[in-house]
């Protein structure tokens, strides 16, 4: 038997995840208009449609419970760190250090200890006791 | 950490869902929690006590604390705390 909150987490995931695959088509329809559109406002409108799709996950990350958050933590860490490693060794064994594979993934790992740092920062800002 | 969780909620007769329910988390937490299989957040802690009216410590099992272990009392005894 399940309880409210899960029947509410089923709920808001299946809008969530409705709501990630539309941003998916937008973001691939205006990552295909090639000229058609200045680069600008491809690039600010594929911002906007990954803003999107990152906030509506904001209900749902505020509906897990302590536990769920705790999996989510430890899932993303240890289970991101290891998947981008093996992804990187892989791409490193097969198709070497030059390719534009190794360069894309090096940008997104870039973006990523970026985000990181910001977050944590963030994070250690907003828990700081203030004078002892 | 050790807990009288599943003692005391068959006590009260709650299934976990109602629990789970009563305290705002998923079955899955409640199950973990009454196995000892995940330490519950201090909030957490508090609110399962609460909703028992014990004290957090008759519920959970200081494991720092010299005797912990059968200090608390047994379920009966919390019963008439809480009561």
């Amino acid at each position: 038997m399940k309880s409210s909150l899960e029947r509410k987490q089923r709920k808001i995931g299946l809008l969530v995840l409705a709501m990630s695959i539309a941003a998916g088509v937008a973001g691939g329809v205006l990552a295909r208009s090639g000229t058609a559109l200045p680069a600008f406002v491809i690039l600010g409108g594929l911002v906007l449609v990954f803003a999107l799709a990152i906030f509506a996950t904001i209900p749902w990350w505020r509906s897990l419970d302590p536990m769920q958050r705790d999996a989510q933590y430890f899932g993303w860490y240890w289970g991101g760190a290891a998947g981008a490693a093996a992804a990187l060794v892989g791409i490193i064994a097969f198709s070497g250090t030059q390719s534009i594979l190794m360069k894309g993934a090096l940008l997104v790992i870039t973006g990523q200890v970026a985000g990181f740092v910001l977050f944590w920062i963030v994070w250690r800002l907003r828990h700081h006791g203030g004078e002892a | 950490m050790r807990n009288r969780l599943r003692e005391l909620r068959k006590a009260r007769g709650f299934s976990q869902a109602e629990l789970a329910d009563a305290v705002d988390v998923t079955r899955q937490t409640i199950n973990a929690v009454e196995a000892d299989k995940y330490d519950p957040s201090l909030p957490l802690a508090y609110k399962l006590a609460t909703h028992f009216g014990v004290p957090v410590e008759h519920l959970f099992i200081n494991p720092f604390r010299e005797g912990a272990g059968g200090a608390a009392g047994d379920v009966s005894s919390m019963m008439e705390a809480g009561s």
